[in-house]
């Protein structure tokens, strides 16, 4: 008798430990975010661009991976965020994002506040890549900017710089090092340029940036 | 349900008192390490390195007493040779203080979680799951913490010998970790405190030494073990340092969370590695958690001055107690923590220090009466 009280007991607090079950969200109920970019307007409303995979299955089997580009504009990054989770059935999940791209006004204007945002946002992790986009090409369509080699932009950016290339004539540059290098003494830091011709991505070169703004490149 | 010493008829061993004496501190010391309230935190691995320096002294004070008198059992001496009233206003204010410390892991656990884990859980869902469990696990008593914590601490030393290799990569930088030593003194008076009471987890070892095997001697064991423990924060303020800077560490919650964050990964299943460590480190809270219920409830069982029967009763009332104080208090982020480090310094230190000062002084009860 005594055996089954304790198996019974067990049981309950097994099933009242399952405290992650509000938090738990099926992969399907989830959009994962794989790149970023944020601009802002010449009336001074930021765009966000979310890159979104998305699974298309072809014949019986499913198909290479392609994505979408999801573009809206608020007064504050959170309110164009929240914009284009209202376009989506699902949840914005950043856990996977992997770089976050800062247009050329953005940049000049002074990125300190957004980046502060993104580093305090617990699920998103500090080691994601950050890249300045020239004014060559707007951040959103850079983008959106399919190339012939890597499918997602922001996987080409992750590879291009997990590759290590020692030819090439910038570095890369996570989250938790520009805020480093950008609160010590100096108040400057590094981040690299990219631009696109509508056919290829080209990365090269780094910005500067004295206390959060872009001075040159 | 066999929880207390009496019960036990071997003691624990020194392995036991050495991951005791670790696994008590450990948890609420290193997860804010080296925040402390946007005090100062240029210089806290020098400070860390200082602030153990008491505590050395307190373990060296406590064998001194039970060596001079002959038992481990500290709150039992101060029983039989203080009046009866310091004695109970003592205990009162240990079993406060005790509850206090809860509340605060519990509060610390919470905020962790609900940050890093499971933002859409509710408080009261995640506080009241942690209790429970803990709670619960200190029915097994004593002896079955003991072996949980040796085996739940080889999940520590995995942690923290990972978070070692970030010495030897290109994030790590010395030249952020250099002393600095600011000239406010209160600023600096406050940031110490903190530092000092970072060990406070070992005042626990007071209801545990009289659960220790006879033959063992309890000097080694602990002061190995507070070394262990210095060394652990001495690594984990200059890493933190090292690689994120003050500025910015100073504006994280949880700087051992966000370094582990920081950790390089492998892509596919492997890739937020982070979220891993960070169960281990909640693990490291149930540890704690474990220790610290305990010590309450054997502090409880102190205060009464009947005989309860059922361990179990005092464990679930102190239990209760936590879960009520952590439901009806606002959240860690709104609560003073001078008022807690102050008050960790006086009932892990000045009061044990005073209290072994002054049983050093009496006579021993045997050695009076052959005297006589």
């Amino acid at each position: 008798m005594m055996k089954l009280w304790k198996w019974l007991f067990f049981f309950t607090l097994l099933t009242a430990a399952a405290g992650c079950q509000l938090d738990s969200r099926e992969i399907d109920h989830r959009t994962m975010v794989l790149g970023m970019a944020i601009d802002k307007t010449e009336e001074g409303e930021f765009i966000v661009t979310v890159q979104v995979p998305v699974i298309v299955p072809t014949e019986g089997q499913l198909g290479p991976s392609e994505f979408e580009t999801l573009t809206q504009t608020g007064a504050t990054v959170w309110e164009a965020i929240s914009n284009i989770e209202a376009m989506t059935p699902t949840v914005l999940f950043f856990g996977h994002l992997k770089t976050v791209m800062f247009g050329e006004t953005l940049a000049r204007e002074g990125i300190g506040q957004v980046l502060d945002m993104l580093d305090r946002r617990a699920p998103l992790a500090n080691q994601v890549l950050l890249l300045i986009i020239r004014n060559r090409i707007e951040a959103d369509k850079f983008l959106s900017q399919e190339s012939p080699l890597v499918n997602l932009p922001a996987l080409y950016i992750e590879r291009f710089f997990k590759a290590d290339q020692k030819l090439s004539r910038s570095t890369d540059v996570k989250l938790f090092q520009y805020r480093r290098d950008s609160n010590l003494k100096g108040n400057a830091g590094l981040i690299p340029l990219a631009y696109s011709d509508r056919e290829n991505i080209f990365i090269e070169d780094m910005a500067v940036f004295i206390k959060e703004s872009l001075l040159a490149n | 349900m066999k929880i207390y010493a009496e019960q036990i008829k071997k003691g624990i061993g020194s392995a036991g008192l050495f991951t005791f004496t670790y696994c008590s501190t450990i948890p609420i010391g290193t997860v804010f390490l080296p925040y402390v309230s946007a005090a100062e935190i240029r210089s806290a691995w020098l400070k860390v390195v200082v602030a153990v320096i008491p505590y050395f002294l307190f373990i060296y004070l406590l064998k001194k007493t039970t060596d001079k008198h002959g038992t481990r059992d500290v709150f039992q001496l101060l029983k039989s040779m203080a009046p009866s009233w310091i004695y109970y206003i003592v205990l009162v204010y240990f079993f406060c203080s005790a509850l206090y410390t809860c509340l605060f892991g519990t509060k610390s656990l919470v905020i962790i979680v609900q940050t890093y884990l499971m933002q859409a859980t509710e408080q009261h869902v995640i506080m009241l799951t942690y209790l429970a469990i803990a709670g619960i696990s200190v029915f097994y008593g004593i002896k079955a913490i003991s072996r949980m914590i040796i085996v739940m601490f080889l999940h520590d030393i995995i942690l923290i010998a990972s978070l070692a290799l970030f010495f030897f990569s290109e994030d790590f930088r010395w030249l952020f970790v250099r002393p600095v030593f600011d000239f406010q003194l209160l600023t600096f008076m406050e940031s110490s405190i903190s530092e000092v009471s970072r060990y406070g987890g070992v005042v626990a070892l007071l209801a545990f030494l009289p659960y220790v095997d006879k033959n063992v001697k309890i000097i080694n064991p602990m002061a190995t073990s507070l070394f262990v423990i210095m060394v652990t924060y001495l690594m984990v303020s200059l890493l933190v340092l090292g690689v994120f800077g003050f500025d910015q560490a100073i504006t994280l919650l949880s700087p051992i969370t966000a370094l582990m964050q920081t950790a390089t990964s492998a892509t596919g299943l492997f890739e937020r590695l982070d979220l891993f460590f960070l169960t281990v480190w909640v693990m490291s809270f149930y540890k704690s958690a474990l220790i610290f219920i305990w010590f309450t409830s054997s502090l409880l069982k102190k205060l009464i001055p009947f005989r309860i029967k059922r361990d179990w009763i005092l464990v679930s009332v102190v239990t209760g107690m936590i879960i009520l104080l952590s439901l009806f208090t606002p959240a860690i982020t709104n609560m003073g923590w001078e008022p807690y480090n102050i008050n960790n310094l006086v009932y892990t230190l000045v009061l044990p220090m005073g209290i072994f000062c002054y049983l050093l002084v009496r006579k021993n009860k045997g050695q009076g009466a052959s005297d006589s």
